[in-house]
């Protein structure tokens, strides 16, 4: 391979580069060697470290908007409380909100409002950990911002990645949203109080989901009704008692 | 869109490279961008031309080096082609979501001047 522009002259499947190119090197090249996404990795590794250090259990709920995040957290934080020590971190392109919502759960919560950007980063997580009071009594909830493609790139140090897809949603989505499905630990469908007015077929989906991710764990649950809440709180307990032995 | 983040990364990485040795300015940005990375291509182009403006790569142009995706399959045992991030062997009919390659979005070299 061509050290200088990286054009492949061997038998590896990378392709030439698609605009004719000299070999002529008299042009001035710099090396730059860099993974684009590599600061947020660095990032990531940190707040995970922290998160260890602290003996926290660390979680990022993704989705798309009004798939039911916030209404989950106002519903399993007070099922938790006795026991744990919630914190939350609320992401938002405007607005406190969500923030608001979660204050009268009397958890600490921080908002993070992203502006033009559609996604939480591992930067801006890595500066709000650090006003939370974090412990190893500690569950912290992370809302991503709502969008059903960013945020799978962007690792933010959690222990665990949850998507929440609720039924008015279509059974379709983990095989139209790929990245999202196959880089989550656990599936929620949520809204299943929904299901007799809604065209969703409960089983495909999440044979779609095993599809893109065999090893996805899978649960449905109404938040408003808090009808299955029982079994995310359980999937919770069991997931800080086996962060707690590590 | 993610794709301003990354612009604003690849911005803020090849603004570090000028901080070392000065140039005039750059005039093409190598990247390698792999066939199953959930990234536009125009997207990032367009892009990264309203975050350079008024910087040292204002004029530089993208440069995309294509990676071909390759996942390996748990059916026969070996490496295939895929040409997207979850795909069904067409030998064997098994879903791979296990990627090798195709992942990449990796500043290679810059040309300046």
């Amino acid at each position: 391979m061509c050290g200088i522009c990286g054009c492949a002259d061997n038998t590896h499947l990378v392709k030439e580069v698609s605009v004719p190119h000299s070999h002529h090197h008299d042009r001035k090249l710099i090396q730059v060697e860099q993974d684009v996404l590599a600061q947020n990795d660095n990032y990531a590794a940190e707040n995970r470290a922290y998160f260890a250090n602290k003996k926290t259990l660390a979680l990022n709920l993704v989705s798309s908007p009004g798939s039911g995040k916030t209404t989950l957290l106002e519903k399993i934080i007070p099922l938790l409380r006795p026991q744990f020590q919630v914190a939350v971190i609320e992401g938002d392109q405007q607005t406190e909100l969500d923030k608001e919502r979660i204050d009268k759960t009397n958890a600490p919560v921080l908002q993070i409002n992203t502006g033009k950007m559609c996604h939480l980063d591992a930067h801006m997580i890595g500066h709000a950990i650090e006003k939370l009071p974090l412990n190893e009594q500690s569950i912290l909830f992370i809302e991503n911002v709502g969008n059903l493609v960013c945020p799978a790139m962007f690792d933010l140090g959690e222990n665990y990645r949850i998507v929440i897809l609720s039924v008015t949603e279509g059974d379709d989505k983990p095989l139209k949203y790929p990245y999202m499905f196959h880089g989550a630990d656990l599936m929620i469908l949520n809204k299943i109080d929904l299901l007799p007015y809604v065209d969703f077929d409960v089983e495909k989906c999440f044979q779609y989901a095993k599809q893109i991710n065999p090893t996805i764990e899978l649960l449905s649950l109404s938040a408003t009704k808090m009808d299955g809440l029982d079994q995310w709180q359980h999937w919770l307990k069991n997931k800080k008692c086996t962060h707690k032995k590590e | 869109m993610h794709e301003m983040s990354l612009s604003k990364r690849i911005l803020e990485i090849v603004e570090e490279q000028y901080a070392r040795q000065k140039f005039e300015r750059i005039k093409i940005i190598y990247i390698e961008l792999g066939e199953l990375m959930a990234v536009d291509k125009q997207a990032l182009l367009f892009s990264f031309t309203i975050i350079a403006k008024g910087s040292i790569a204002e004029e530089a142009k993208l440069q995309f080096i294509d990676i071909p995706g390759e996942a390996w399959c748990e059916g026969c045992h070996k490496a295939i082609q895929v040409k997207r991030y979850i795909s069904q062997c067409e030998t064997c009919g098994v879903f791979s979501s296990n990627i090798i390659c195709g992942n990449e979005l990796h500043i290679k070299t810059m040309e300046v001047e």
